[in-house]
């Protein structure tokens, strides 16, 4: 893939020369085609995929310094799918996740109100029903930190890990958090609220800033380094740093201040007695 | 070693920076019983010498959760000085 530099005359044409698409230069158009996804392929890609290409096609608008408008340019050369995740995107464009303290407070509220999550009912249901419910409440807890839901799977790990947050959309728990236990329940909850939140900072960081706070944002940035576009920071920090200094991370004091509250709000609410 | 040295050591051995850059004060503190250990690797990278406390050893750490021997050794050294908090961070999620 080249780089603007090595287009020779990329930068904006006048009106003489462009029209909608044909306000690009053919050199420029040329660039910007260079982001076109096959639409059988476009939707085949993960939504967090399509926002990273979606940046991309933007982040090389800009450098065009086009007079055309973007919608335009969306419109002409990269088809119907793409121009409609776009017109999408646009609105999310727009949305802020609510602070931490409203977050808690809604995801209390959301384990208080299902009455299948109230240990009673839990121990009560087949695995399979566990499974399900915890993957609605996952849903549930995304669109609170308005970003994408994950994928929450169970497996057979070793006694004492309890899971994590993999990336790609995905978290894997331990299969024996399912036992009825009352503490282990309380880890359960603890846990994919934990993992919930590594999914949250791993949005902020790689696919859309939501969070209100820039400079958290920033600071889990600090944690992760020079890495891009994946979760990857587990395996390089904790096998090098050993455990102590993985825990003070600031990504990682995050994720379990922000769970650690949620457990405290659920207590105070009668929830977890 | 200072911890200038202990860094460069550990960039050469493939960490990176920043986390050569905390181990390295890290390592300067270690618990008496676990000097030698480190200064045996850090003359001689294949001398893995393997300590237990609470359950855990280097080797277990190394070999389970993938650490490298330093990062093995200070998890060794926290179940040494706060093996509570050390045991149940162990057992959570990453």
């Amino acid at each position: 893939m080249y780089g603007l530099e090595d287009y020779e005359g990329i930068r904006p044409t006048d009106s003489s020369e462009g029209l909608r698409n044909e306000c690009l230069s053919k050199v420029q158009l040329e660039y910007m085609q260079e982001l076109q996804v096959p639409a059988s392929e476009w939707h085949e890609m993960q939504p967090e995929e399509q926002l990273v290409q979606l940046n991309d096609i933007i982040d090389r608008y800009s450098e065009l310094g086009c007079k055309i408008e973007l919608d335009a340019v969306f419109e002409s050369v990269y088809g119907s799918e793409m121009y409609e995740t776009y017109q999408n995107m646009e609105l999310l464009e727009h949305v802020e996740a609510p602070n931490d303290i409203e977050q808690i407070e809604q995801i209390s509220d959301v384990f208080s109100s299902c009455d299948e999550l109230r240990y009673e009912n839990w121990e009560n249901m087949l695995v399979s029903e566990k499974v399900k419910a915890i993957n609605q409440l996952e849903q549930q807890i995304a669109q609170i930190e308005c970003r994408t839901p994950c994928q929450v799977r169970f497996a057979e790990m070793e006694p004492d890990e309890y899971g994590g947050y993999g990336g790609n959309g995905d978290i894997t728990l331990n299969e024996c958090l399912l036992e009825n236990d009352i503490d282990t329940y309380k880890e359960l909850i603890d846990t994919i609220v934990h993992e919930g939140r590594h999914a949250y900072q791993d949005y902020n960081m790689h696919v859309q800033e939501v969070h209100p706070r820039h400079s958290e944002v920033e600071s889990w940035r600090d944690t992760w380094g020079d890495g891009e576009g994946k979760w990857t920071y587990w395996s390089d920090c904790r096998t090098e740093l050993g455990q102590r200094l993985y825990e003070q991370q600031s990504i990682e004091i995050d994720a379990r201040n922000f769970a650690g509250d949620v457990i405290v709000d659920l207590t105070k609410k009668g929830f977890l007695a | 070693m200072t911890n200038t040295e202990i860094t460069r050591l550990l960039i050469h051995r493939g960490f990176t920076e920043r986390n050569a850059r905390l181990v390295a004060s890290e390592i300067n503190q270690l618990h008496p019983s676990l000097i030698p250990l480190w200064e045996r690797w850090a003359k001689n990278a294949s001398v893995c010498d393997d300590f237990s406390v609470e359950g855990y050893s280097i080797k277990s750490l190394m070999e389970k959760q993938r650490m490298t021997y330093p990062a093995a050794l200070l998890t060794i050294d926290w179940l040494l000085k706060e093996p509570e908090k050390a045991k149940t961070s162990l057992r959570r999620h990453h």
